[in-house]
């Protein structure tokens, strides 16, 4: 079975953070994308419940709603492509004919906009960064790459 | 009752250790959702700081004995409406969850949370989400504030007062020797760098060899050696120790109490080593 990629990015804010949604508390955060992107970043521990999962899990809501539509749009472009030329096949058939009705329909793909919001905190154990809403700030996070309570 | 002290960092090596085992269990599905609440509950039964905290849940609810189990109109758990009760109910549950009484079945407990997908693995989620979650944030609110007390006082210590007591839950006494487990925090409190402390600390495993079986005490000496060579400097491959530190912490509790109790204070350059991130490993931390 042939195997078919598409790539897509997810936007950062002006200050090139982007955000994460914990599987767990669901809460939202957002890490620095150069920061986050280190292969040596594995596990992330969501800095308002603490709980720890691999790096993936934490991919935002809004970004894996988008990866949805892309590939099912990417399934929907296959089939037509497929079809397009299915019909040559039976040109000399006597018994079959072969009528291809009209191509799939595609999904509008959605544009992810980061927001500029939540408020940056240096984590003084890793040396990072990261950005919470006041309100986490006030009763204290969890450094998201070594999970210390700050 | 005990006086313990207990420092700032034994309390955020406490609340990393639990919550890593808590984030295990929130990421089970119904292959190892059993074996994964087993770890959790035995973590929270062998640990002094957190077994008082659900002995005092205990006695603010007034419950003195088993709450009733029992589920709503919706096929989910009937959770008590204030904090306290819904904290004993579902530590209860997860008692019941592990005995014969609700069959060692992780996917049942889990039961009525997702009922539109009919997906045992996306049940197991929504449990995680509206039973388990606010259970395991419970503790981990009491060790921070246990842990800004701690960071808030001169000498970065607290005492804590642990009962000698044991929960009553499911019939029976859980681990009723709550003081002695204090006691090797307490002594435990002190932070070691270097790997001739590690391998003292290994040491120490001898003197459980005579609380196991006569048939594994051969084997269990042999698996303290290899773990004590490794301690010192010597290669030994990762596989083996696995394989030795499991068999060690199978054999005895003790021991895999004592083994478990090496992550807690360690610091500097012997966290990374090969013995400590085995132990990791094997006992579900991280590293």
């Amino acid at each position: 079975m042939a195997h078919h990629t598409r790539f897509m990015s997810i936007p950062t804010d002006d200050s090139s953070f982007g955000s994460f949604n914990c599987p767990f508390c669901r809460e939202r955060f957002k890490l620095a994308a150069s920061e986050v992107q280190d292969s040596l970043v594995i596990v992330i521990f969501c800095p308002i419940c603490g709980m720890n999962d691999e790096r993936g899990r934490f991919i935002s809501t809004d970004a894996i709603d988008a990866a949805h539509i892309v590939g099912r749009n990417l399934g929907r472009e296959i089939v037509n492509d497929l079809l397009k030329d299915f019909g040559k096949g039976f040109k000399n058939a006597k018994n079959v004919r072969f009528t291809r009705g009209r191509p799939l329909k595609m999904e509008p793909e959605r544009t992810l906009i980061e927001s500029i919001d939540l408020e940056l905190q240096q984590l003084s154990c890793c040396d990072k960064s990261v950005k919470v809403r006041v309100l986490d700030q006030a009763t204290g996070i969890y450094c998201p790459y070594c999970g210390i309570y700050q | 009752m005990t006086q313990v002290q207990v420092d700032k960092n034994a309390l955020q090596k406490l609340s990393q250790e639990y919550r890593s085992i808590a984030s295990r269990l929130l990421r089970s599905n119904s292959d190892d959702g059993d074996a994964n609440l087993a770890r959790f509950t035995d973590f929270i039964d062998r640990n002094p700081v957190i077994r008082n905290f659900v002995e005092q849940e205990f006695q603010s609810a007034g419950i003195e004995s088993d709450p009733e189990l029992e589920r709503d109109e919706s096929g989910r758990w009937a959770l008590p409406l204030s904090p306290d009760g819904e904290f004993v109910f579902v530590y209860a549950l997860f008692r019941a969850a592990l005995s014969d009484d609700l069959g060692h079945d992780y996917t049942s407990i889990a039961r009525g949370y997702d009922s539109q997908s009919g997906n045992q693995d996306r049940n197991i989620e929504a449990f995680h989400r509206a039973v388990v979650l606010p259970f395991a944030q419970r503790i981990e609110h009491h060790i921070v504030n246990l842990l800004r007390e701690a960071a808030g006082s001169d000498d970065q210590k607290i005492s804590i007062t642990v009962s000698d007591g044991s929960i009553y839950v499911a019939g029976n006494m859980q681990g009723s020797n709550a003081a002695a487990k204090a006691a090797a925090i307490s002594d435990s409190t002190a932070s070691y760098s270097d790997s001739q402390t590690l391998a003292q600390k290994v040491e120490e495993l001898y003197k459980f060899l005579d609380e196991i079986p006569a048939e594994n005490r051969d084997d269990a000496k042999e698996a303290i050696e290899v773990l004590i060579s490794s301690a010192s400097g010597q290669d030994i491959d990762k596989p083996e120790l696995a394989k030795r530190v499991d068999f060690l912490g199978r054999v005895s509790p003790k021991m895999r109490e004592h083994l478990a109790s090496l992550l807690v204070n360690v610091s500097g350059s012997v966290t990374s080593h090969l013995l400590i991130q085995t132990i990791m490993f094997i006992f579900g931390t991280p590293g």
